[in-house]
């Protein structure tokens, strides 16, 4: 039998990530460590089917060897309530998977799907999946408002009432500024309620921001420059639509943003390659002229165009924020869910829990 | 500094593609060194021609057994690269490309723009251009311009980064037989560029007037540098072209170079004593002002006319450009009034009336001249019944001999003034078609010679300035990712360089906030800290004179209130005490790290009124204590600043000291990159100045 641990937490809260940084730090404690995600996300599609990305991520990371069907056995679409609504048998199905990813572990790390409530309909909720695997459940929570420590009690409600059991809430991407301030005032909120707390992990751009090189993907943009600096970081959008004079200040204040304007605001985009941006998104198919790219060239920044205009641009880098600043894809970022979970992650505690876990499991089988 | 006599007085020059085709480059390059008369060795260069001109010609420029200090190559962009390697290999000291193809064609051309460069470097070879017009230097014979003629000539050098504005003021020149001593085509600048040639044609001798015609400086540190010194010894006189924003768009597009703003290029040249022309006519209307005439010693125009109405336009610009008109000595005053007509107006300026012949104009001429108040005459001329242009013209020709006072002439009218004109400017008079254009030149004069007699000023440097807290600072802002400093980080990295800021403390809670107010001390200021949010009292994020801690609970709670109704996703830090100061003059200083020239600071009234009034004065950084008087004394907010209607005067000494501060911060800290203290309040004498807002932005990197 494998000890198995629920991580589960709202959408974008960095789960992914969480169970990244436990997956290497068991895996170093000599631990066979297994990973599962009941229910997927199909946001990518291999061969006509529905692939939950970060199940495709794990597998490949970790060099999981289970295929990507039992590691992920469900898999939703945009619409799934209607799709789920014939013989369900949805939870037999999960069960299945479980047993064959289980086989020869040690320890399971279950992810869970978008939102604790997910397939409630069906029973296949995490308050469900944590009673009937006799699995403890870590909630990761985006942010510090005080909003989020009272949504972490309502799930830590939510799971009791299912019959679940809830080892402790990770307040992750806690911005540096604030994090005297969920110490001081949202984890005596959740202590109150008995939730414990099991780490606040500090804001790491790296892992929170999106690369030059999503952004190019999920624009699908044409790029005018070379490849180069495709790595670096997205901090921010900023719109050019200011006299250069007036802009520069702004765009100094916006460092490492990209930068989202006509391809005929010349002025603008001079400064702009002088001010440090991540990236120049220019819209409406206008090419710059020659000299810009030149420019671009001797400062090493990457201007990429796109057929939308400004508007529509800017809210579409909005929508997919969330989406790309969750992508693991580059070994960096991958170290650094290892380093972020050992150094604020309650290791001990889980490890403890294990080791009482296994005891009882000793007794068991005695 | 370098040494460009391979360019302007070469021993031997090779043409590089030299042509036996008439209406080639290469064929009008070597007729042109031909024609203008070049002392030294040609060789043509062209594998398929036995001869150019008369001249042998070599396949490549290794087959020349002698040395050549100079080539010329007007060859298809692809072939130069191999061309420049085997100048190198020969030793060639310098190269003038004047093909076309490189950076201003693209990508690809500035990579081989580089390329051409590199081996320029490898081989220790100067290079002008390329895609450039080349260079005339009179003195030495040489015409290395593809422009058809040759020069008179001159003291005027001309340096253009536009090939094509040179060849028409060539053209101009010619017609308008005025001389040069060189000529200097910059082309895309990969190698010399305007500072390098200012530097070579200050140590001209033949030189006299400096002209530049620029888009863009890139290098704006070192040319203020050099032009510093350059004034000193000759006056240097620029035009800079995409002043407009829509001129600005154009020379961005044509040189890919970033423009840079307007201000700073304004206050560079004014800064350093160069002289700014507004218009190519203005370029060369003072060129010839400074080329013929010696420099004025005061301030005191005497303008004579023999017209009321051209006599009083003159006046007007000269008021409104700060050329004061002479008060006349008594007794200039009674000997014009006892040698002129008594309708006269012995009163500068002053008018000989429309029937004065020359003897009349040599008359007062001799009079103004002679005045001790007057250190420049203005000479109006119109054609009327009984004038006399062509003697006059003599007249003042005489008369302008061996003086040490400015005579400009001013001869209105067409055709019955050519002949008088062009023999006044035949003769080194200076000679316009209308007043307000010699008045120009005049104020021209006037401020270069005012700035030369002013003692050069030096950077002050302050003591007593906590150099490694500010570092520690910095270190901590970029180690969170940030750039933009908090309003209390911003304040202490202020007082760190003994700029005042009341004294503040960051809470996160309400209780927080009470406890740093009781520590402040009553009545304090109550701020959102927010990095998302710049205008604080837009969202109702600042309340000011709390004096309870009562009313310190209130204001949090109305500040988290406001910002999360109008800002609900903004991520607050926390909410800043500051001590509420009592309301001082309203002032503003900014600094705003200029592309090419550096920190350019701005002073000016601060408040609400600030983005209409404008009442700003900038100088870029160092300052000197000088700079930082006169950037306050420039203001209108001056006069308000040394009291009016019986307020007492504000303490002006603290406001320069917070200026010198300030200049020294961005002075140490390159990565400072913007600064903006608003308001800053001005207590009256004795009470300083205290910096109640300071925003501080950083460099990435």
């Amino acid at each position: 039998m494998a000890y198995p641990l629920i991580i589960c937490g709202t959408s974008f809260s960095g789960k992914t990530a969480i169970c990244l940084g436990l997956f290497q730090k068991l895996q170093e404690m000599g631990l066979r460590v297994g990973y599962f995600k009941p229910i997927g996300v199909g946001l990518k599609s291999i061969e006509g089917r529905r692939v939950d990305p970060d199940t495709l991520l794990m597998k490949e990371v970790m060099a999981l060897k289970e295929p990507l069907e039992v590691i992920t056995p469900i898999t939703l679409g945009k619409w799934y309530l209607e799709l789920l609504s014939e013989p369900p048998q949805l939870f037999e199905k999960i069960m299945e998977a479980y047993k064959e990813v289980s086989e020869g572990k040690d320890v399971i790390l279950i992810e869970g799907p978008p939102k604790p409530e997910t397939l409630t309909c069906h029973q296949c909720d995490v308050p469900n999946l944590s009673r009937e695997l006799g699995a403890k459940v870590i909630l990761v929570m985006k942010g510090s408002g005080d909003e989020v420590a009272e949504e972490a009690i309502l799930y830590k409600h939510f799971i009791e009432a299912g019959g679940g059991e809830l080892m402790g809430v990770i307040f992750n991407f806690v911005p540096h500024q604030v994090i005297e301030r969920v110490r001081g005032a949202l984890l005596p909120a959740l202590n109150r309620c008995n939730a414990a707390s099991m780490g606040v992990v500090p804001d790491r751009r790296e892992l929170s921001l999106p690369t030059v090189g999503d952004v190019v993907t999920e624009l699908n943009a044409e790029i005018l420059t070379e490849r180069e600096q495709f790595d670096r970081l997205v901090e921010g959008v900023l719109v050019g639509a200011m006299t250069p004079e007036s802009a520069l200040n702004w765009l100094r204040r916006s460092a490492g943003s990209a930068l989202i304007t006509g391809g005929d605001r010349t002025n603008l985009i001079l400064t702009a390659l002088e001010a440090d941006m991540s990236v120049i998104v220019l819209t409406g198919n206008l090419y710059p002229s020659l000299s810009i790219l030149t420019r671009a060239k001797e400062k090493g920044t990457p201007i990429i165009l796109v057929p939308q205009d400004t508007y529509t641009t800017v809210r579409h880098l909005e929508e997919i924020s969330g989406r790309i600043t969750s992508s693991l894809s580059s070994l960096k970022k991958i170290k650094l869910t290892r380093e972020i979970v050992g150094e604020h992650v309650d290791l001990k505690r889980i490890i403890d829990d294990y080791t009482n876990w296994k005891q009882g499991e000793a007794v068991l089988m005695t | 500094m370098t040494d460009l006599s391979p360019i302007f007085h070469p021993r031997s020059v090779a043409v590089i593609g030299a042509s036996r085709s008439p209406g080639k480059v290469g064929y009008i390059l070597v007729k042109n060194m031909i024609d203008a008369g070049f002392l030294g060795k040609i060789y043509p260069v062209n594998p398929n021609a036995e001869e150019v001109l008369g001249l042998k010609c070599f396949s490549d420029i290794r087959q020349i057994s002698e040395e050549v200090d100079l080539a010329v190559i007007a060859i298809p962009a692809p072939l130069v690269l191999e061309a420049a390697k085997e100048c190198g290999e020969k030793g060639v000291k310098a190269l003038i490309v004047i093909s076309a193809g490189f950076k201003e064609t693209g990508v690809d051309g500035a990579a081989l723009e580089r390329q051409l460069l590199e081996v320029c470097q490898q081989h220790g070879m100067r290079m002008q251009g390329p895609n450039c017009l080349g260079v005339i230097n009179t003195s030495a014979s040489l015409n290395l311009t593809f422009a058809p003629f040759t020069t008179k000539q001159g003291n005027i050098s001309f340096i253009s980064q536009s090939g094509a504005l040179g060849t028409a003021v060539l053209d101009w020149a010619l017609k308008e037989d005025l001389g040069l001593a060189s000529f200097v085509s910059l082309g895309n600048k990969a190698d010399l560029d305007e500072i390098d040639f200012i530097e070579a044609v200050t140590d001209d001798p033949q030189v006299r007037v400096i002209l530049l015609y620029v888009e863009s400086i890139e290098e704006g540190e070192r040319f203020l540098r050099t032009a510093r010194q350059v004034v000193r010894r000759k006056p240097l006189i620029v035009l800079k072209g995409g002043a407009s924003s829509a001129g600005a768009r154009a020379a961005g597009s044509h040189t890919g170079a970033m423009v840079g703003s307007f201000t700073a290029y304004q206050t560079a040249f004014k800064q350093s004593g160069v002289i700014m022309a507004q218009s190519v006519e203005e370029l060369f209307d003072y060129a010839i002002a400074f080329g013929t005439q010696p420099l004025p010693h005061g301030n005191g125009v005497a303008i004579v006319t023999n017209a009321g109405g051209p006599g009083i336009l003159a006046t007007d610009t000269c008021e409104a450009l700060g050329v004061k008109i002479a008060s006349l000595s008594e007794e200039t005053l009674k000997e014009l009034g006892e040698k002129l007509p008594p309708s006269s107006s012995v009163h500068n300026p002053i008018d000989i009336l429309g029937d004065a012949r020359s003897d009349r104009y040599r008359l007062a001429i001799e009079a103004a001249v002679g005045d001790v108040s007057v250190s420049s005459l203005l000479v109006l001329l119109t054609p009327q019944a009984m004038t006399e242009s062509s003697e006059t013209a003599k007249t003042i020709v005489d008369l302008s001999r061996g003086r040490d006072k400015p005579i400009l002439a001013v001869f209105m009218g067409g055709r019955t003034v050519e002949e008088a004109s062009r023999y006044l400017m035949d003769n080194d008079v200076p000679c316009f078609d209308f007043p307000e254009k010699a008045v120009r030149a005049l104020s021209a004069l006037t401020q270069y010679a005012e700035f030369l007699e002013r003692p050069e000023s030096t950077p002050q440097i302050l003591g007593n300035v906590d150099k490694a807290a500010v570092r520690e600072r910095i270190e901590s802002v970029r180690r969170d990712g940030r750039v933009v400093l908090l309003p209390h980080e911003a304040a202490k990295v202020a007082a760190a360089y003994g700029i005042p800021a009341p004294p503040a403390k960051l809470a996160t809670s309400m209780e927080d906030a009470v406890r740093a107010a009781e520590e402040i001390g009553y009545p304090v200021v109550l701020k959102v800290v927010s990095p998302e949010i710049l205008h604080k009292s837009d969202v109702g994020g600042i309340v000011l004179d709390l004096n309870s801690s009562e009313e310190v609970r209130e204001a949090y709670d109305a500040i988290l209130t406001k910002v999360s109704q109008y800002m609900p996703r903004a991520l607050i830090y926390g909410i800043l005490v500051t001590k509420m100061l009592p309301q001082g003059k309203e002032l503003i200083v900014g600094v705003s790290r200029d592309i090419q020239f550096g920190p350019l600071i701005m002073f000016g009234l601060g408040g609400i009124y600030v983005n209409f009034l404008r009442d700003v004065s900038f100088r870029l950084a160092p300052l000197s204590v000088e700079d930082a008087q006169e950037m306050v004394s420039e203001t209108k907010a001056y006069t308000l600043l040394k009291g009016v209607r019986g307020e007492s005067p504000s303490d002006i000494d603290a406001i320069v000291d917070i200026l010198l501060r300030v200049s020294q911060l961005v002075t140490d800290y390159p990565e400072i990159v913007e600064i903006d203290i608003n308001p800053l309040f001005a207590y009256e004498v004795g009470k300083g100045c205290v910096a109640i807002d300071v925003k501080i932005t950083l460099s990435r990197s």
